[in-house]
């Protein structure tokens, strides 16, 4: 019973000191206007207890006379006083100008940001409202120094990747997310999407996950801080998945005072600024007559829709332009906030309703969102505390535009041929108004259904038409809760217990009308869908429902004492999660009628109804004490141990043991460092520990039987169907592996806080952090025959997975802070640059892996792009046969001036170098594959201006990334100039031709003969940016004004804007993310307080 | 609250055991419908050859090298250009010949080890077997054919380390490899299957597909003993196998698994939806079907230009043998270049998406009376050999519509050469999966000398860019495929095939 020795230790360290208490009693006002500061708090130094001031600022509380009393408030300098036979001591704080006094989460309690040892960002309320995103992620881009974020779009439900220093493995490298204390879990987050599960696909697995953001579930209104924790000493009391950092979400209280009302109210609306500019039908027709003129192999394959000879010529069609209708113009946003909030000593209380509305700057998506939350604590005895944080959410959302049909954003739209009509004002009135993709009908009905596409062969979707008969909604539920007991039974000593549950519900519902199959260029016959007939069919209807559900339970003991200078706190705690997941779906094919209300699968139309379950679940399990020392403020020691136990590997595998150390040196409270009048604090830290990753495909320590493969046997002509009959099989995609185990991060971190002045803070960080034991997929050649189908090269394979890997991230993180004032005139500059270096170290036997896209190499960072390098265009003749005498190009059929010529940069591989070796080999093959780029940022970085003058206020945010690399898609789908029928970009007007040899881009030619679309760095462009991310001007009527206009407090109105501009050397739409930019907005709003 | 966390605290550490949601390895093979399952299972395999694969199917590695067919588009395999190590489709043909021939191991494996009292049936468990050694045959077969030294592998591997990288293979090890297991195989198995499971391996199969890697082993150095061994093999082959009245019988999706059958793939269709863009591993919707688009341009092909037959093909037939009606058709349409390929075709049974239940015939009794006659005349004997290529002609004039007469042509011969034989088989076999490997094998044996055809010997190929002789020096003769680089890249143990 290793546990409860453990606990019995925590017992004997409290020490039992008994001094006389007497009981002292006074008033905190603030030092510039006298004002009483309401919920300031008063604490014995060295312990928890303390009290906080009423709504008169004054307080009452008894101490003996060798305590020390320490009295804080946010954003006042701290002040400590010694009782002694004092019995009143009132106190004005003064305003802070630094960042030392911000209380910053750190996980089972805070502390102020002087006496951290670790490395975490934290980002305010303050910022966080000003994010016009219904994600709270996107409020920390930009805003805190080793934290990256990726927006990943306009829909307002779409997911941000969001990467704490650098990138640790190629598995899951998502941070853990804790919401007041509950470690979010969501099944397809974790390895499961990768690997599958519980014989779901990986494919299916992403599917059900796909699109919806559960932080989106999140009211950001309700949040009162995010902390990042980035080092092992930080994140360590999260050990378990805590390896990629911790997202803290701190959620607001009640403070001592009478009700407080609040309401923020916020409007905007959202315009994506950038389109395509693409060719007309005349510049199309004659690219794509020139395309295949050049290729006399191919000539004659011309499609007749280019022909002018032709009946079936489309090109005296008008120019129509796809992309502009696809945008929502001006989309709104709106946001309601509604919050009532107060607290006696003994009890305080949060509540909270909100509304959002927020539709896509695309059309046909929208979420809704209604959130209310409510937190209350109260203190039953002196020595018994309890509380509840509650939080329901429900959220609609339609996603047609996207997600549902598989859409390919502005990028699809481009690329539409300009003839294909969108509108049709004389169709059917079934197809609503919109144009048919397709010509169809029956050779000999009712078999011999045929379709052909009718805008030429590359006629796309008409997704118009498709979204004005199909739907897909998602209804979404969520039910957060955290209630606890706290009993001190001595003072300092804590126990705590807590039980958690989150619980999330997501429907979706799909309707597919039958005649949508018009809109579709590879439709069903709609007689298969039983179009004709007594009971027509009207469409097909699914369903489907899941369910998250996350129990945690927790245990927790505590004890903070004060010995005279020497300052300990302990902490111990017992954590169980356990997960399950489980949901259904269900779909026909028959369905006779609409209503909104009701639709069934029909009872009789069982042949054509689908359903299908999904499972799966896990546990885990951690033990974690940590011991905070620190003697007088100037030297502070944090150490923590933890043992985690997942369900996901063998028994005699399961458990890991984590340990984190970190210890600071207050350098200005030395004697010596005194005279120095201008560095106000100075702080050196550092800390080295070791985290774990258990993410890893579910039970790969088993080798699971999958019941997928299916064959038929018994087909002869006397069964007289060619189908024969089914049967379902079985195979073992892999082996048993009992060795895995946990994959572990190791951090260390050095780095020192300063305040110069009391008004500049800076605080620099260098950070090493080392992946071991990454779980990777082992990778065999294919002859041991794991491999599985896939659609790209290599296939993918069914590797079995073991711990092989290592990868390192390094960098430095830098903040900066000023505030200052002249005059009524308050400024503040804030700025912070993280830089990351990725490297992978060791692999399975150090073969590469990966595609072109995302490769995997020693030497290299993570997912590097990996492509053929551009040399140039063969401007004539001479050029050609010039390469051609030093350089066989093996991928090519034929070169002639106007194509693309490669560089020949390495050979074949020979003994000591087994992948390829460096150095021309007079041939361009495969091998001359080389690093051309990286996904990873070299470094981000964001800095803010904040103004006031009297009542008014400005702040204007900026946020960017460099030295980061990608593959254009948008300009490959735009410039490749060898799709059939694809619209291409104006930039191929200035293609290279006989005439115009000193083109940036290269000829025309149908069937790429010269492989010039070949993945090269043709397409690979600097996405680094800097966007002028937020921008707010406010004012705040007078307290004097507001309060006689009515009843408020305060009155304040703002109009800002977001993503005002960008400046990027990225030639696509945005450089974060092309398929769906994110919008510019423009926004005003109004806080009340009463 | 408090309670409860003390109570978790104290409690065991068996929340931890959260049981696998299905089977595993270790609880699977208990049961005769278990095994029978995984049998199943192996056989799904060969969907990984034949199926559309996301528009990336592969049927056009061993329908483009012949001198049969040929197409506009510039494939690599069409025009001996440009053949790299990292092509898809041969790291694909690779990798999944692989993973069938390791289900095979995985059963022969745990029939082994089967306890006793699992099997009720005696007989099954010999036919599992049976049935596992012929499809890791078929892999072996397959692997010489197309890549020539490639890792005989004959037990599952299950970790790490140096068992991860076989040895290439030397000389006709692979061919040695099936031929052992197949001479097993055809003692195992039974000699037909009741109604429900026909298209199971059989002994006939079994003897059939040994004959065939005998008189490639012939042709590759194995001389006159393989050749009397493979006649040998042949001659127990059943009665009952014969050929179809019709030829078109063969290509029948109504008439599957017929008289003539010796092995086929059963392409089927999954119940309530099979999803053609997801391999028969995705669950109920994988897809069963298999694929011949390439030949009729069916919307799944997308336009591209089709496989369609060569001039030599064209020009290969007597005027008015009935086999030209179900072998080819004019078609003015560009992407069939004049001629359109029917075989597969003509009497197909397509889903909606072009994708066909029709069983891609692996192994028939049309195709083993050609490799007898070859057997026949290389040991010397004539008038077996003129018999077994006069029964293939003798059927070509009958399969006229019903209520018409026989054809005239092709008349039977009076004498039998090896370049009838060769003829012969262009034309019977034109668009299976038999002409470039036949026309490797008999370079080898010296039967032709490929280094002297020129594209004219082609066809010609339609193919602008047709380097055959390029590629035919840079293998040294050889004409394998490469190597996948994979492959290569992760297993030291392997030699790139020349060329490469």
């Amino acid at each position: 019973m290793k546990k409860s020795i453990t606990f019995l230790l925590i017992f004997l360290l409290c020490g039992f000191q008994l001094f006389a208490q007497q009981t002292v009693t006074g008033t905190i006002t603030d030092a510039t206007d006298g004002t009483p500061l309401i919920g300031a708090t008063i604490m014995l130094r060295g312990t928890t207890s303390g009290s906080i001031t009423d709504i008169n600022g004054k307080y009452s509380l008894s101490a003996p006379a060798d305590a020390v009393l320490t009295f804080s408030y946010v954003g006042f300098v701290t002040q400590e006083i010694q009782v002694g036979n004092r019995t009143t001591i009132d106190v004005s704080l003064v305003k802070s100008t630094t960042q030392l006094e911000e209380l910053v989460v750190i996980g089972y309690g805070s502390r102020q940001r002087r006496d951290v040892t670790s490395a975490i960002s934290s980002v305010t309320s303050e910022d966080l409202v000003k994010t016009n995103s219904m994600a709270p992620e996107l409020a920390m881009q930009g805003r805190m120094s080793g934290v990256y974020v990726q927006a990943s779009g306009s829909e307002p439900y779409s997911r941000p990747t969001v990467r704490v220093r650098g990138t640790n493995t190629w598995g899951i490298a998502d941070p853990l997310y804790v919401i007041d204390g509950v470690p979010i879990s969501e099944y397809g987050a974790g390895a499961e999407a990768i690997y599958g599960a519980g014989g779901t696909s990986a494919a299916a697995i992403q599917d059900l996950r796909h699109p919806i953001n559960i932080m989106s579930l999140i009211n950001p209104n309700d949040i009162e801080s995010i902390s990042v924790l980035k080092d092992a000493t930080a994140a360590a009391i999260y050990g378990v998945r805590a390896a990629n950092g911790v997202i803290l979400i701190t959620t607001k209280k009640g403070k001592i005072g009478k009700p407080v009302v609040e309401f923020n109210f916020k409007y905007g609306i959202q315009n994506i600024p950038q389109k395509y500019d693409v060719l007309n039908v005349d510049d199309y027709v004659d690219l794509f007559q020139e395309m295949f003129a050049n290729n006399p192999d191919q000539a004659d394959l011309l499609p007749n829709v280019f022909r002018p000879d032709s009946a079936e010529y489309l090109g005296d069609m008008p120019t129509t332009d796809w992309q502009t209708p696809f945008l929502n113009k001006n989309a709104p946003l709106q946001d309601y906030n509604l919050k009532v909030s107060g607290g006696t000593e003994n009890t305080n209380y949060y509540i909270s309703v909100s509304y959002n509305d927020t539709e896509s700057p695309y059309i046909n998506s929208w979420q809704k969102r209604y959130a209310l939350s409510t937190n209350i604590n109260t203190n039953i005895t002196k020595f018994l505390r309890t509380g509840v944080n509650y939080r329901f959410v429900y959220s609609d959302i339609l996603d047609d535009s996207n997600n549902q049909f598989g859409g390919g954003g502005m990028q699809e739209m481009a690329t539409q041929p300009p003839w294909q009509p969108i509108y049709n004002s004389n169709a059917p009135e079934y197809q609503k108004g919109y144009m048919e993709a397709i010509n169809y009908g029956y050779t000999n009905y009712p078999d011999g259904w045929w379709a052909e596409r009718k805008w030429g062969p590359a006629g796309g979707m008409n997704r118009f038409g498709e979204m004005a008969l199909n739907e897909s909604t998602y209804s979404l539920i969520r039910n957060l809760g955290t209630a606890f007991v706290e009993l001190e039974p001595l003072q300092g000593l804590k126990f705590k217990g807590t039980l958690s549950i989150d619980w999330f519900y997501n429907r979706r519902n799909e309707w597919s009308d039958i005649y949508s199959f018009v809109f579709n260029i590879t439709p069903t016959d709609p007689l298969t869908l039983g179009e004709d007939g007594v009971d027509d069919s009207i469409g097909s209807y699914g369903e489907r429902h899941l369910r998250n559900t996350n129990i945690i339970s927790e245990f927790s003991a505590s004890y903070t004492k004060t010995f005279g200078d020497h300052n300990i706190d302990l902490l111990f705690n017992f954590m169980d999660q356990q997960f399950q997941y489980e949901g259904i779906s269900g779909s026909s094919d028959q369905i006779f009628a609409r209503t909104e209300d009701f639709i069934g699968f029909g009872s009789a139309m069982n042949e054509y109804t689908n359903t299908q379950n999904f499972k799966d679940h896990y546990a885990l399990q951690g033990i974690m004490g940590r011991v905070g020392y620190n003697y007088a403020n100037k030297y502070y020691l944090d150490a923590t141990v933890r043992r985690d136990g997942s369900s996901r590997f063998a028994e005699e595998n399961r458990w890991g043991t984590f340990p984190a150390f970190s210890a600071a040196w207050r350098l200005s409270a030395e004697s010596f460092m005194q005279n120095l009048t201008w560095l106000t604090d100075l702080k050196i830290r550092g800390g080295w520990g070791q985290l774990g990753n258990q993410e890893t495909k579910a039970f790969a320590y088993l080798s699971l039987v999958s019941r997928a493969p299916h064959y038929a046997f018994g087909s002869t002509a006397a069964l007289g169907d060619p189908r024969g009959l089914f049967y379902y099989g079985a195979a073992l995609p892999d082996y048993p592996n009992e060795d895995l185990t946990w994959e572990k991060t190791s951090t260390t971190n050095i780095g020192f806080d300063a305040n110069l002045f009391t008004a500049l803070d800076i605080s620099l960080e260098y950070y090493y952090k080392f992946t071991d034991g990454i779980l990777q997929d082992s990778r065999l050649p294919g002859s041991i025959g794991t491999s599985t189908p896939g659609n790209v090269n290599p296939p993918p394979a069914n590797q079995p997975i073991a711990n092989i890997a290592q990868v390192k991230n390094q960098g430095i993180e830098l903040s900066i802070g000023y505030r200052g004032s002249v005059g009524d005139l308050n400024y503040s500059v804030n700025g912070n640059l993280t830089t990351v270096n990725n490297e992978v170290v060791k692999m399975y036997e150090d073969t590469p892996m990966g595609d072109e896209y995302g490769r995997i190499e020693v030497g290299y960072p993570v997912n590097y792009l990996w492509a053929y390098k551009m040399g140039g265009i063969f401007r004539d003749a001479t050029e050609v046969t010039n390469y051609q005498a030093k350089t066989t190009d093996a991928t090519v059929t034929r070169q002639e001036p106007g194509d693309v010529w490669f560089k020949d940069v390495n050979g074949a591989p020979d003994e000591d170098h087994p992948f390829y070796t460096e150095g021309a080999d007079s041939t361009v093959n495969f091998y001359d594959r080389t690093y051309v780029g990286k996904t990873i940022p070299g470094f981000f970085y964001g800095f803010s201006f904040n103004l006031e003058f009297k009542g008014f206020d400005l702040s204007a945010f900026f946020q960017g990334v460099g030295d980061i690399q990608a593959f254009n898609n948008g300009k490959w789908a735009l410039e490749n100039m060898n799709n059939l029928g694809n619209n291409q970009s104006t930039s191929t007007l200035e293609r290279w031709t006989p005439t115009n040899t000193g083109a940036d881009l290269p000829r025309a030619i149908y069937g790429d003969p010269g492989n010039n679309n070949r993945t090269s760095d043709r397409w690979i462009e600097n996405a680094g940016y800097l966007r002028f991310a937020n921008l707010q001007f406010g004012y705040t009527v007078p307290t004097a004004i507001a309060s006689r206009i009515g009843v408020f407090q305060n009155l304040r109105v703002w109009v800002g804007g977001s993503n005002l501009f960008i400046i990027t050397p990225w030639t696509g739409l945005d450089p974060e993310n092309d398929g769906i930019p994110s919008p510019r907005i423009f926004n005003l709003g109004v806080d009340m307080r009463f | 609250m408090l309670l409860t966390g003390l109570v978790i605290f104290f409690a065991c550490e068996d929340r931890l055991d959260k049981p696998p949601l299905g089977d595993t390895e270790e609880t699977f093979f208990t049961t005769q419908d278990n095994y029978e399952s995984a049998v199943l299972g192996m056989y799904a395999g060969l969907t990984y050859w034949y199926w559309y694969n996301n528009n990336n199917c592969i049927h056009m590695l061993w329908l483009l090298p012949g001198d049969d067919m040929t197409t506009k588009q510039e494939w690599p395999f069409e025009s001996f250009n440009a053949i790299t190590p990292d092509d898809y489709r041969i790291n694909y043909y690779w990798d999944m010949t692989y993973a069938i021939n390791t289900r095979a191991n995985i059963i022969l494996e745990k029939v082994e080890q089967a306890a006793e009292g699992v099997y009720l049936d005696a007989d099954l468990k010999n036919w599992h077997r049976g049935e596992a050694l012929f499809i890791r045959a078929l892999c072996s077969f397959k692997l010489f054919s197309w890549f020539g030294a490639a890792p005989v592998i004959t037990a599952r591997v299950t970790g790490l380390g140096e068992q991860t990288k076989p040895p290439s293979s030397t000389g006709t090890q692979l061919l040695d490899q099936a031929i052992t297991d197949l001479t097993e195989a055809a003692t195992l198995l039974p000699d037909n299957w009741e109604d429900k499971y026909i298209g199971r391996a059989t002994s006939n199969a079994a003897y059939g597909l040994l004959g065939k890697c005998l008189v490639t082993r012939a042709c590759y150095g194995g001389g006159n003993a393989d050749y009397s061994d493979a006649i040998e093999a042949f001659n127990n082959i059943s009665s009952d196998v014969q050929l179809t009245p019709q030829f078109y019988s063969n290509f029948d999706a109504y008439n599957e698994n017929n008289e003539e059958s010796l092995f086929e793939f059963q392409a089927s269709e999954a119940p309530g939806f099979d999803n053609i863009w997801l391999s028969n591993d995705f669950g109920s919707i994988g897809s069963m079907l298999g694929f011949f688009g390439y030949f009729n341009n069916v919307w799944s092909w997308w336009g591209n230009p089709c496989f369609v037959p060569t001039d030599k093909l064209l020009n290969a037939f007597e005027t008015g043998d009935p086999r030209i009606d179900e072998t080819f058709r004019s078609n003015a349409d560009a992407v069939f270049n004049g001629w359109e390929f029917i075989k597969y075709t003509n009497h197909d049974s397509q889903n909606w998406e072009g994708c066909s239940h029709n069983n891609n015939r692996i192994l028939r009794y049309g195709d083993i009376l050609l490799l007898r006659a070859e057997a026949y005349l290389q040991t010397g004997n004539a008038a077996a050999a003129l018999a077994d290529v006069n029964s293939i002609r003798e059927r070509a004039r009958n399969s006229v519509p019903e209520g018409n007469p026989p054809s005239a042509v092709p008349a039977d011969l009076a004498t039998v050469a090896m370049q009838d034989i060769m003829d012969e088989r262009l034309r019977e076999l034109a668009g299976e999966e038999e002409r470039f490997v036949d026309l490797k094998r008999w370079h080898a044996a010296g039967y032709v000398n490929l280094g002297n055809w020129s594209a004219a010997d082609w066809g010609p190929s339609l193919n602008a860019s047709f380097d055959f002789a390029g590629w035919f020096a840079a293998t040294q003769g050889d004409m394998m495929f490469p190597i996948p680089t994979d492959e290569v890249d992760l297993n030291p143990n392997i030699t790139q095939n020349k060329g490469y």
